[in-house]
């Protein structure tokens, strides 16, 4: 009875795990991470996926700043922050979401405005998506490492 | 041989006893988040490793005597200085290997890379079997740097320069590294036996055609008439001291090349760029290609329908779907919605559908407002995103996913224009 709270949380996870793999939001790259992680860095992939938030953000926002500005869109410039999407989301294992940074990509290397537009209305999407995943994730986590630092059984529920 | 075999062998006691563990690594990324990865990957195969996201930074180290670095790691597309440039000074003027990485696995781009002088060209995500043997490069380096150790007769010396060979590459623009590499070979012949293997790095000062160079080479073109544009006359236009008149008349030919078989393919340069894209190995592409096979429903990963207002209808394909052995026979408990990605609309949901228990636990998940930041337009689109199933188990692991259209005027919905472009 004393794990049975870890239990569920465990399993939980592992769900949610399973369902963004099946959803293909998340690859194998996020497993690698999650076996990086040990003793010696016990917070890796929540460290990891916390910069690649910020940058995401960052680099969004300068995405649509960079395509609001109707003139001279500076798609060199755009082609360049989502390279550094692509390999940030790539090396987390964020699957979908460099799936359609190649689309953008593709759209910005043509000109093509209405298109990139389009990409990034499903690119922010796809990144609340995955972020808000990851979130119940790391929640689901925390209460895993909380709970078994609990000696005595608590009540279920 | 066996004498060459001896003098590889017996690295110094020192650094052999614990090699490759405690390689010192430099690893150079402008992007923090896959740099935080490389650094930890590096860590795990039990290597020195410092890193830092600035080329500056990097090369400052590099240049500190008090540490030297076996190989250096850097990534290709950077802004402040690129790659290529990178590899020149490290590789080239310091004789470390170097490993680039890019997001980028464009084809053209790795073979420059390495022809370039690049040891060895990985694509991001970086795995942790491709470091474990990085140390193979530095180990081929030093027992190099043996050999051309002056103590060896001058008939050995040649091996050496021909390994060295493709770094003494200088950047130049793509459309003509092929060609310039063969006239390359041909001096090189003809200089071999004037060389030793301390200066082979400058042979003959070679033309580096950059883009600007390239530019004012056009407009040069341009305002020369038909019959004007000889190479004396492109010469005196471009009037560039590091210029000769053979320099000109080659990338004259070349220019008149690519323009003829711009002509001729009738496309352009957007028909180049579409072949890349063929050849593009990533999944997504890949899926977008069979975009028009629906049909063949595994591993298609989710799709986009798309109707604009006046109901006619396209599919396209965003995103792949991985095989993932291990959870083909998960049969997924119900999610309601528990977390929204757009904490404004109510018309935003996810619908995941057809689950056996219903895991909305409050008391597990307090429910997540997610903050994105983003000044949104109004215009989305309609999309009803379903992903095949893995198995066609009534159950149903079918997901949709329903978001609302805005009037905008952009609203020109993935049509034609874009399904051509995942051709």
């Amino acid at each position: 009875m004393l794990g049975f709270r870890a239990d569920r949380l465990r399993a939980d996870m592992n769900r949610l795990l399973a369902l963004l793999f099946h959803q293909g939001v998340l690859d194998e790259q996020f497993l690698q991470l999650q076996q990086l992680q040990d003793e010696s860095s016990p917070n890796f992939v929540s460290e990891v996926v916390n910069i690649y938030f910020q940058e995401s953000e960052r680099l969004l926002k300068n995405l649509r700043a960079l395509l609001i500005e109707r003139d001279l869109t500076d798609y060199k410039k755009m082609g360049n922050h989502l390279n550094q999407l692509m390999g940030s989301s790539s090396s987390i294992g964020a699957n979908r979401v460099r799936n359609v940074c190649i689309a953008f990509r593709a759209n910005s290397e043509q000109n093509n405005r209405a298109g990139c537009l389009r990409a990034l209305e499903v690119l922010e999407h796809e990144y609340c998506y995955l972020k808000s995943k990851l979130h119940e994730l790391f929640q689901i986590e925390q209460q895993r490492v909380l709970g078994a630092g609990v000696r005595y059984p608590m009540q279920q529920n | 041989m066996e004498a060459f075999d001896n003098r590889i062998i017996p690295l110094e006691a020192e650094e052999d006893d614990q090699f490759p563990i405690g390689l010192k690594v430099l690893a150079i990324d402008a992007n923090i988040v896959c740099l935080r990865y490389l650094v930890h990957l590096l860590q795990k195969c039990q290597y020195k490793v410092s890193a830092t996201t600035t080329a500056e930074e990097a090369i400052r180290l590099l240049n500190d005597e008090k540490q030297t670095f076996d190989i250096v790691i850097t990534n290709v597309v950077r802004h402040d200085m690129d790659g290529f440039k990178i590899l020149q000074v490290i590789g080239v003027g310091m004789d470390i290997p170097v490993v680039m990485i890019s997001a980028n696995d464009d084809l053209k781009m790795m073979k420059r890379g390495l022809m370039e002088g690049a040891d060895l060209y990985l694509s991001k995500p970086v795995g942790l079997q491709d470091l474990k043997n990085i140390w193979q490069l530095a180990l081929r380096k030093r027992s190099s740097r043996k050999r051309s150790n002056p103590n060896l007769s001058l008939s050995e010396q040649p091996a050496v320069e021909e390994h060295r060979y493709p770094i003494e590459r200088v950047t130049m623009n793509q459309d003509y590294v092929g060609d310039h590499i063969i006239n390359k070979l041909d001096d090189d012949n003809d200089n071999n036996n004037l060389v030793d293997s301390s200066s082979c790095s400058k042979k003959r000062p070679r033309v580096n055609w950059t883009k600007e160079l390239h530019a004012k080479f056009v407009e040069a073109y341009e305002k020369l008439g038909e019959k004007e544009r000889v190479p004396n006359n492109i010469l005196k236009y471009m009037n560039d001291p590091r210029l000769t008149r053979e320099n000109v008349a080659s990338h004259l030919q070349k220019h008149r090349d690519t323009l003829r078989k711009k002509k001729a393919s009738g496309v352009g340069k957007l028909g180049i760029q579409r072949n890349l894209y063929d050849k593009n190995p990533t999944k997504a592409s890949t899926l977008y290609n069979s975009m028009n096979h629906m049909n063949k429903v595994s591993n298609l990963g989710p799709q986009f329908l798309i109707s604009n207002g006046q109901g006619s209808q396209t599919w396209t394909t965003a995103g792949s779907c991985y095989p993932v052995p291990e959870f083909k026979q998960f049969n997924f408990p119900s999610y309601t919605s528990t977390s929204k990605p757009f904490d404004d609309d109510d018309h935003n949901q996810y619908f995941l559908g057809g689950f056996d228990e219903p895991i909305n636990n409050s008391s597990y998940y307090p429910s997540l407002k997610t903050n994105c930041d983003f000044n949104s337009t109004s215009q989305i689109f309609v999309g009803h995103y379903a992903i095949e199933n893995h198995t066609d188990d009534g159950a149903g692991q079918c997901y949709q996913m329903q978001f609302n259209a805005g009037n905008s005027f952009e609203s020109l919905l993935m049509d034609g224009e874009l399904s051509d472009i995942f051709k």
